[in-house]
């Protein structure tokens, strides 16, 4: 009756609905602002964008997509055609400079040379050109942190506001599987795992995002309970909506800003840790280049006659975890609504 | 009091239990190529008996859940083999011998690394944080705060690397390959020491230094630290007396969470230095898939850090009255 006379719950949502801007218009008046606020965030925000361009990350997930078949039950595999390829930024350049960026080609007369204006940072012991090698393996570090992040994320989540929504039984239960992969230390467990079963860019980024997962949800669980105590659930559940609509409608949105500062904070100890893991071997197997294995394999070995060797990998490493997190601090500057206020 | 750390302790149980049965899965459940086969590879024949002869030796044969039993030495209660619960974590099976006795050999040299990390860790930063907090926002201010997010972004193996690399061009020095104990000779055992502890000091020196810099800027704002100098008291002893040990407090907390860091922090450091800890065990039994090894290794790796979260959080509670009545 009284829920009537109030009329329909979009009507209640939206009387206070300010007139919305264009989503374009919004995006650049934050990018303005962030600007503004936070300078150094903005220059280390713009380096790992251009990690991520350098990485190629949307021309080889875009291509792995289109070539791998699908398996449906019972209708067969689907082969999707999608044309051509999607060029790689690193081919084009290639191309188009060829002095700069030589990176294909294996020149066994030039090995282990110092920087020149033909190789930039020098060459390999089998003459491969160290510039190009670290720019594929920005591909590597890259795509593993991004996607174990994802999946991390995802589950810590999914995790966190279960057991903060329902309590009860439900949060016990979920909080003794958390305790477990805590009582994991998270190293060994990897090189368990990564070195019984073989290792490879899926099987790094699996294994990384599922064992870091649980632990995720600690915080995601408190962020949940806090939220449960505002009125809009009490008013959502007095409407009538589902579980399932105010976990996903309500209390994401609320925590959502967590998720993404825990996400920012782990992509560089991620880099670290897939970084440390080639080190050891566990990495990736070795014609692929990635910073760490670089660094043992090649590092060490010709460190006497190519010390570069031992240098550039780290450097890169050093850089794109020292953007990721100063990138990090500066969105929780912005986003974390306890900081908001004491500005 | 005594409530909380029964309840801590109770609840480590069912996490021991389940670890237990996770490790068995993965080890013997999911293991991709049969430690059986690989024997009998050596041996060069595939006899039906010499398997079943292996298996049964191993502890592989009969049902799922009575290798897991087995295993955890529930069986032994009924006249089994002992287990876990009897303290026996197995054999290798490439040099036959017993886990525990190698283990007895390894844990002290990587609790020793584990630790003097964890004292270059306090003897770092703590100084330079609070240089740092008393020239504030003054040169030397932010020369440190830059050095320690840099520090933060560096994996230690790197400068591990760097080190062994212009170590050998410039001095022509080398780590050296004959480990020494301590009992031995102390000298050569504390020169190979010296270098990997540093460098598990210093990975997380840069976050502490900008921890204890921020917590001693806090301090010095209070009220009874101007109370401190209005009675006249000399400067240091303001520092030190008043303003340090309220510093610290939070700093012990973060320490405390560094604290389980050691017991598989070490793992790289033995590696690059050719330390004979747990870590080399672990690679090693890995790289040669010595499945008992690596059982008890994880579950000893496990246990330990459950120890050392335990502990750290009951001196919380020790310290801070409000998580006992959580």
């Amino acid at each position: 009756m009284a829920v009537q006379e109030l009329g329909g719950i979009a009507e209640i949502e939206g009387w206070e609905a300010p007139v919305q801007k264009a989503a374009i218009i919004r995006l650049f008046g934050t990018l303005k602002s962030f600007a503004r606020k936070k300078p150094l965030g903005l220059v280390c925000g713009v380096i790992v964008l251009f990690f991520f361009v350098i990485g190629d990350v949307v021309p080889e997930t875009a291509n792995k997509f289109a070539k791998t078949p699908i398996a449906l039950p019972g209708l067969g595999t689907i082969k999707p055609d999608l044309g051509t390829p999607v060029p790689y930024l690193a081919d084009q350049l290639a191309e188009v400079s060829p002095f700069l960026y030589p990176y294909a080609k294996q020149d066994l007369r030039a090995r282990l040379q110092g920087s020149s204006s033909k190789h930039l940072l020098g060459t390999d012991a089998i003459g491969r050109d160290i510039l190009s090698r670290l720019m594929y393996g920005a591909r590597v570090a890259v795509m593993v942190s991004c996607g174990a992040v994802f999946i991390s994320m995802t589950i810590g989540a999914t995790i966190g506001i279960m057991s903060g929504f329902y309590g009860s039984w439900v949060d016990k239960f979920l909080y003794r599987i958390v305790d477990v992969f805590q009582a994991l230390p998270p190293l060994v467990v990897f090189i368990v795992i990564l070195g019984i079963f073989e290792s490879g860019l899926w099987q790094l980024v699996i294994v990384l995002g599922v064992i870091g997962g649980p632990i995720q949800s600690r915080t995601i669980r408190g962020q949940t309970i806090y939220v449960m105590a505002s009125p809009f659930i009490e008013a959502a559940r007095v409407v009538g909506c589902s579980d399932r609509r105010i976990m996903i409608r309500y209390i994401l949105p609320n925590v959502f800003a967590l998720i993404v500062l825990n996400a920012t904070f782990s992509l560089g100890f991620l880099v670290l840790l897939e970084a440390t893991l080639s080190f050891l071997g566990y990495g990736l197997p070795p014609p692929f280049p990635s910073w760490g294995q670089m660094l043992s394999l090649e590092g060490r070995q010709y460190m006497r006659t190519q010390p570069g060797l031992s240098i550039y990998p780290g450097l890169a490493i050093g850089l794109l975890v020292f953007s990721f997190n100063l990138f990090g601090d500066a969105l929780r500057d912005v986003l974390d609504p306890r900081l908001r206020g004491s500005r | 009091m005594q409530k909380y750390v029964a309840q801590r302790l109770l609840l480590t149980i069912p996490t021991i239990v389940m670890v237990t049965i996770l490790i068995f899965l993965l080890l013997r459940v999911f293991l991709p190529a049969s430690v059986i086969d690989l024997i009998i590879g050596e041996y060069g024949r595939n006899d039906p008996e010499l398997r079943a002869a292996l298996e049964k030796q191993l502890g592989l044969s009969g049902q799922l859940y009575n290798q897991y039993f087995d295993w955890i030495g529930v069986s032994w209660f009924w006249g089994g083999p002992t287990g876990l619960l009897q303290g026996n974590l197995g054999e290798s099976l490439h040099s036959g011998r017993p886990v525990l006795g190698e283990l007895k050999r390894r844990m002290p040299v990587s609790f020793e690394l584990g630790l003097w990390g964890q004292f270059w860790a306090v003897v770092i930063p703590v100084p330079l944080g609070v240089f740092a907090a008393l020239r504030q926002d003054k040169f030397a201010d932010y020369g440190l705060r830059s050095v320690a997010i840099m520090l933060a972004a560096v994996p230690g193996f790197w400068i591990a690397v760097l080190v062994i690399t212009f170590g050998s061009i410039w001095f022509n020095w080398a780590p050296p390959i004959n480990f020494r104990t301590l009992t031995e000779d102390p000298i050569a055992h504390l020169k190979i020491m010296f270098l990997p502890a540093l460098i598990i000091g210093l990975q997380p020196s840069g976050g502490l230094i900008r921890l204890v810099r921020t917590q001693m800027l806090e301090v010095l704002r209070q009220d009874y630290i101007r109370t401190a100098h209005a009675k006249g008291l000399s400067q240091t002893t303001v520092l030190y007396k008043h303003a340090l040990r309220n510093a610290l407090i939070p700093i012990v907390t973060v320490i405390g969470i560094g604290l389980p860091q050691i017991v598989a922090g070490t793992v790289i450091f033995e590696q690059i230095f050719i330390i004979p800890g747990m870590g080399r065990y672990l690679v090693d039994a890995v790289t040669n898939l010595d499945y008992p090894v690596i059982e008890g290794l994880t579950f000893i790796f496990a246990v330990l850090l459950m120890v050392s979260v335990l502990l750290v959080d009951i001196s919380y509670a020790f310290l801070d009255p409000r998580i006992r009545f959580n």
